[in-house]
């Protein structure tokens, strides 16, 4: 036991270990701004519930209930580290300070296939939304290079303003989301009374609360994955710790609430079409509400994809930045630009692997449309697992740190116990070639396994610094002084 | 709705405040528990407020995350009280250029105040004969209807006419702090005021104020 007493404030570093960073510069819309695009509500709106009817059948109402609740614990045991804790490495440090290094490896790497997946993803759908646009106004359907050949552009684009640096562009990204979220509104708004209209047959209550199995509720945590992505700004925000948790807590339960609603109108829209293409939605738009209802849906949702490739890729290159600094990954990609402030390199890197696997498997004869929902099915569940970690390290942290009550543990063990049963479920389920995508994030979470193993055995002090966080500095304590 | 006098609301600020002072009664390095403790607050609402606290920045964690201290924001609101000191040879500064402009020369001190607006004006030194056209108070409720206060915000030199103080014609300049200097941005501002109804001010009256303002730095940052 340490003998209690007062703290020796000499002690305190007068620098931050993830110096390099612009500190404390973006107030809380750029931070809000984040953790939306990541999320991009409007792009999972028009495509996640009718995702979940590839199989057939009706987008299940139920289940994005369940998702809501379920992110919502989650979002709880987040709250509970981004009110203490600021780290760049966002989930991957939380889980290191609750749960060790080990762990925190397992799901740092979860968490960064999870944020790669949906900037691949998100390119993807931004070239198929562009080829559908296309296809629109030239009646020429695009082929695979030209769809390839847009994920590059587009892939360029998006880490040519992370690399230039987040905050310019926060309000244009809010504004742009907003927009897209009373496009794809208004565009439901009007099929489901066009539905009413032509005399569907509407959805069968049984069809509203079927589950279809764990995929059902995974690609409804699909659509708000990215909700905790505010974390990776801390550093960069103005009163962290007051901004990050209302961030995360916001978007959580707004996007909750518009995918319950775009879930309801879209069973509604869907229930009469028989087989979906890569743009379900959109075409149902086209068929019912002519060539410029579809067109308007598909930029609100192209931009929506957009956003969420910048915030999501945002979110990767600091979880790389704080991993090359501690050591776990090669130190470059812990360098920050001098001028820009910005992981440059980590940025390059992962910018370069988003880009590269969804243009070289389209080129290669992937249909989009399947890429698309196999990288979000990879994706999600890899933050599935980063959120069982951080989930089951929030109650242990607050023990650790003597602060723990009821109400973490029963939000922690809750929303890990859901989340397990999820993947679970989809480890589960059998047939379609989606069975590959969720073997593709447990070899790479076994991956980040082995270096674990490598670190424990042979860099042991690498590992003792895993859990980086930007610690209070001298100057932010009143008497610690500058001297 | 407005707060309810005899509620909840209250008793958590006046909570807030003895959490406060237990941090800096116990010491750095004092942990939630034992301030809940011997604040006599419950342990979950003494969590919850230092959690508060802590965002607001008024109180910090320590790097073990368990251990508070109070925070550098609880410094500015005690310098923002603390009425401004001049050196003397900035009052030197000062009553040269009072010599040389027909018009009443004040000097601001700019104080960090950590709240929404984050920074307010000084009276560091008023015009011994002319006086203030305008009271701090009133300055500080809208900077950017006073020259003062824009040269504040802008960081660059500002006249006004009429703003805050009808017939009145005012100009400011920014102090700057010198490169080097340990703080950045405007440190204080250096304004002069004159009635519309006299004379226009010579030309020249801009350029001697930003001369003196430029030999204040050093002074005062």
């Amino acid at each position: 036991m340490p003998v209690p007493g007062p703290a020796d404030l000499r002690a305190l570093r007068r620098t931050s270990p993830v110096d390099g960073l612009r500190r404390r510069r973006l107030g809380p819309v750029q931070v809000l701004a984040q953790s939306v695009s990541a999320t991009a509500p409007a792009a999972a709106m028009a495509t996640a519930p009718a995702l979940g009817t590839a199989g057939g059948g009706t987008p299940s109402v139920l289940a994005y209930v369940l998702a809501t609740a379920v992110v919502l614990l989650v979002a709880s045991g987040v709250r509970q580290f981004a009110r203490r804790m600021v780290a760049p490495g966002s989930l991957y440090s939380f889980t290191a300070k609750g749960l060790g290094p080990v762990p925190a490896l397992l799901g740092g790497t979860a968490l960064a296939v999870g944020y790669a997946c949906l900037v691949a993803a998100s390119l993807t759908g931004v070239a198929l939304y562009a080829g559908a646009l296309l296809a629109g106004a030239a009646g020429a359907v695009p082929g695979p290079a030209a769809t390839a050949a847009a994920v590059v552009v587009a892939g360029a684009a998006v880490a040519g303003c992370a690399a230039r640096g987040v905050g310019l562009s926060a309000r244009l990204v809010l504004a742009l989301e907003a927009a897209s979220i009373a496009v794809v509104a208004a565009v439901l708004l009007v099929l489901v009374l066009r539905a009413g209209q032509v005399g569907a047959p509407g959805p069968v209550a049984g069809d509203l609360l079927a589950l279809g199995g764990g995929d059902g509720v995974l690609l409804a945590v699909t659509a708000f994955v990215g909700f905790e992505s505010a974390c990776s700004l801390g550093t960069e925000a103005r009163r962290p710790l007051l901004v990050v948790p209302r961030a995360v807590r916001w978007t959580a339960l707004g996007a909750g609430g518009l995918y319950v609603a775009a879930a309801l109108a879209q069973a509604v829209v869907l229930s009469a079409v028989p087989g979906p293409g890569g743009t379900p939605l959109a075409d149902v738009a086209a068929a019912r509400g002519g060539p410029v209802l579809a067109a308007a849906l598909e930029v609100g949702v192209l931009a929506s994809f957009l956003a969420c490739a910048a915030g999501s890729l945002t979110a990767l290159v600091r979880l790389l930045f704080s991993a090359g600094r501690e050591g776990v990954l090669p130190a470059a990609l812990g360098r920050a630009h001098p001028r820009r402030a910005t992981p440059a390199v980590a940025v390059a890197a992962g910018g370069g692997a988003a880009v590269t696997v969804p243009a070289v498997l389209l080129l290669a004869g992937a249909d989009a449309g399947e890429l698309l929902r196999g990288l979000l099915v990879a994706g999600t569940c890899g933050y599935a697992t980063a959120y069982v970690l951080v989930c089951v390290a929030a109650p242990v942290f607050l023990h650790r740190i003597g602060e723990l009550t009821a109400w973490p543990v029963v939000a922690g063990g809750l929303g890990a116990a859901s989340l397990v049963a999820v993947l679970a479920a989809v480890a589960g389920w059998a047939g379609g070639a989606d069975r590959a995508w969720p073997a593709v994030t447990a070899a790479a979470v076994a991956l980040g396994g082995a270096r674990a193993w490598w670190l424990v055995r042979r860099r042991p002090a690498v590992l003792a610094a895993v859990g980086l966080y930007d610690e209070t500095r001298r100057e932010d304590v009143l008497g610690a002084g500058t001297a | 709705m407005t707060p309810d006098a005899g509620g909840r609301q209250p008793r958590a600020v006046g909570t807030a405040l003895r959490l406060l002072e237990e941090v800096a009664r116990a010491g750095p390095g004092v942990s939630a528990a034992e301030v809940a403790e011997s604040a006599g607050v419950p342990r979950a609402t003494a969590y919850r407020l230092l959690n508060l606290l802590v965002a607001e920045e008024h109180l910090v964690r320590l790097p073990d995350l368990s251990g508070f201290a109070l925070g550098a924001r609880l410094g500015e609101l005690a310098r923002a009280a603390a009425p401004p000191v001049l050196p003397t040879a900035a009052r030197d500064v000062l009553a040269a250029v009072r010599g040389r402009v027909r018009a009443a020369v004040h000097l601001f001190a700019v104080v960090e105040t950590g709240g929404a607006a984050g920074r307010a004006l000084r009276v560091a030194d008023a015009d011994p004969d002319l006086g203030l056209p305008v009271g701090e108070r009133r300055l500080n409720r809208c900077l950017a209807d006073s020259a003062a206060g824009r040269a504040l915000l802008t960081g660059r030199p500002a006249g006004h006419e009429d703003g805050v103080a009808p017939g009145v014609r005012c100009w400011a300049v920014p102090v700057l702090a010198p490169p080097g200097a340990p703080v950045h941005g405007v440190v204080a501002v250096l304004a002069a005021s004159a009635p519309t109804s006299g004379a226009h001010p010579p030309a020249g009256h801009a350029e001697r104020l930003a001369r003196a303002a430029g030999a204040l730095a050093p002074l005062l940052a």
